[in-house]
């Protein structure tokens, strides 16, 4: 009997004992998946330790103490973003970055923009003009890309390839806004997309970038989220096969010699309540690729985590 | 008492000692000599015109003739000539668009060394073209929101892509785009009919869209040759002019895809602007309309 009271009075302390950040309610992220393992716990701590501002959607550590590996991000400016926009763009919305959209630029004056002189009016298949990501970039801070200094085996398999991370306009249609800031009822939450580029660094690697950051097309797969879909950015037009991604938010990051994806979907109902700063945000989730498959290894449920800026 | 003969022959002699670079030097001046005159005659390679150059851009034809195009003909000819370039998307739709329509087509290096009939075309991928109507009741450019002014917004200025619909529509597409349908009709919130559309607030709406818009579509019928959708990327509340953006999936003329955007002020005009599409793809058809298979006849 006094070893049953004994082991009663233990339990509660024996299981605190076993995973104190699973129920440290100070904490910003607690573990749902992953319990032991290693890079599950490293970078539950890394999580925990990180500045997280506006809001974690917007972007998750890369890169920690040792045995993380050090990520060093090469950020791009207009010039190197101008000749990749097209490619986005179409990727995204057609699955097939060399799909041609056309756009119609007419003169200023409104006596040249139809069949007067019609040097002056222009049809032009660039989605982008450098003056315009200039402005979404530098100014209104709705886009950030960058790549990394060196190649990433994010294969586990021994070839290194080129990544590219896109977080903002480009992805969605329109400039939407800067990622975690509250406009009105509505909180933009700038999705984030990883492409595996081609050799040279100017184009996409379709077959890879689906491959590894593409939603898994069978629906039994492991590495598929079944609580819910991703966003569809940008609405693709009908007829059109889009992209799809893994998660909204897509990450990477290196631990003990293996590359991982870290992931994060907007909030179900993010724009739907009176007060979107309440929603509950998604779990956070790691997988790893492998011998050619995905699967997830580690999932984090905020608990604690910054809101969006108002 | 050396002569300038003997000087020159020296020379050569000299710089071309055997018969072989005699021989070279020979073709590499005749060469030089018809560059030359191919430059004098055309302007060398850098002297192309740059309307010509806009037009093949643009995948102008011009150059078509003979009694498939004698409906466009101009006076004195047989065919559309410049002011109606002549673009094929399939066999069943053959446009001449007015020039004033600003159609583009892909680029092509030149026009068909013969073009007599529509089976002398090349398929294009995609045509692009421009209507202009005034469904807007004068609306201006200032009415638009602030951050797109810079983007020489014309309201009613409505851009059209029309592309051959390769696969058609099959069963299990009309499935699927009724599942799509079904699903933006369960996440709607204040779902209201707008000129024959219905039109909602998507549930939630994708972070793209912070202007907050709203999606609209036509309730079909089986026997509807078309599938029409759009979205609204401004708020009809803050904004005088909104933008629609508008795919229609149709069985017309062997099945086509065509997208179309605009800034206009009122979105109840959408399916006047739709018809206004259908209507000049009609009349700038080459294809007799027998040989059609339109709408009601597909």
């Amino acid at each position: 009997m006094r070893l049953c009271l004994f082991v009663l009075t233990l339990l509660p302390l024996i299981s605190f004992g076993q995973d104190p950040t699973a129920t440290s309610s100070d904490q910003q992220f607690a573990m749902i998946k992953g319990q032991g393992v290693p890079v599950c716990e490293a970078y539950l701590e890394l999580l925990n330790q990180s500045s997280l501002e506006p809001t974690p959607f917007c972007g998750r550590p890369e890169t920690g103490p040792v045995p993380f590996a050090p990520l060093e991000r090469r950020d791009l400016g207009v010039d190197d973003i101008l000749p990749l926009f097209n490619y986005v763009w179409e990727f995204l919305r057609f699955n097939d970055q060399h799909h041609v959209d056309k756009f119609f630029h007419p003169h200023a004056d409104p006596s040249k923009q139809y069949g007067v002189d019609e040097s002056k009016s222009y049809w032009s298949a660039d989605v982008e003009t450098a003056d315009g990501i200039t402005q979404i970039r530098d100014v209104l801070h709705r886009m950030s890309v960058w790549t990394y200094k060196t190649p990433v085996d994010i294969g586990n398999d021994g070839m290194p390839v080129r990544l590219l991370v896109w977080q903002g306009y480009g992805v969605p249609e329109w400039g939407g806004g800067k990622c975690g800031v509250v406009y009105g009822r509505d909180v933009s939450y700038n999705p984030q997309r990883v492409f595996v580029l081609s050799t040279d660094g100017k184009t996409i690697d379709e077959a890879q970038t689906r491959a590894i950051f593409g939603m898994p097309t069978k629906p039994s797969s492991k590495a598929r989220d079944t609580a819910r879909e991703p966003l569809s950015y940008p609405d693709p037009p009908a007829g059109a096969k889009p992209f799809k991604a893994l998660a909204d938010s897509i990450g990477i990051f290196g631990y003990d010699g293996r590359y991982y994806i870290q992931t994060e979907n907007t909030p179900a109902s993010h724009r739907a309540g009176p007060d979107p700063v309440q929603d509950e945000p998604p779990p956070v989730k790691v997988f790893l690729r492998e011998r050619g498959h995905t699967s997830q290894v580690c999932a984090f449920r905020p608990q604690n985590v910054p809101k969006p800026w108002r | 008492m050396i002569g300038l003969n003997d000087v020159i022959r020296r020379a050569v002699s000299r710089a071309m000692p055997n018969w072989r670079e005699k021989f070279s030097w020979g073709v590499m001046a005749a060469a030089i000599l018809l560059f030359a005159g191919w430059y004098w005659r055309y302007g060398g390679p850098w002297n192309i015109d740059p309307k010509k150059d806009a037009q093949l851009a643009n995948g102008w034809v011009t150059n078509c003739s003979g009694p498939d195009f004698k409906k466009f003909a101009q006076v004195g000819g047989v065919g559309p000539g410049p002011p109606r370039p002549v673009f094929k998307i399939n066999d069943q739709l053959v446009l001449a668009v007015p020039k004033g329509n600003w159609p583009s087509a892909g680029r092509i290096n030149h026009e068909p060394y013969k073009c007599r009939e529509i089976s002398d075309l090349p398929n294009v991928p995609y045509l692009y073209f421009v209507i202009q109507g005034n469904w807007s009741g004068g609306a201006d450019r200032k009415d638009a929101p602030l951050d797109v002014r810079d983007k020489k917004v014309i309201p009613d200025a409505v851009t059209v892509r029309v592309e051959h619909y390769r696969t058609g529509l099959s069963p299990s597409d009309e499935v699927a785009m009724d599942q799509v349908v079904s699903k933006y009709d369960n996440k709607m919130a204040d779902k209201h009919d707008v000129g024959g559309l219905t039109c909602g607030r998507f549930v939630p709406t994708p972070p793209t869209n912070e202007q907050g818009g709203q999606l609209c579509w036509v309730q079909r019928t089986s026997s509807d040759p078309d599938d029409l959708r759009m979205k609204t990327a401004v708020d009809e509340k803050k904004s005088p002019l909104v933008f629609v953006d508008a795919t229609n999936t149709s069985k017309r003329y062997g099945g086509l895809l065509v997208y179309w955007q605009v800034w206009t002020s009122d979105l109840a005009h959408a399916r006047d602007i739709d018809q206004a599409i259908w209507n000049s793809l009609a009349e700038w058809n080459l294809v007799s309309e027998p040989e059609v298979r339109t709408g009601q006849n597909y």
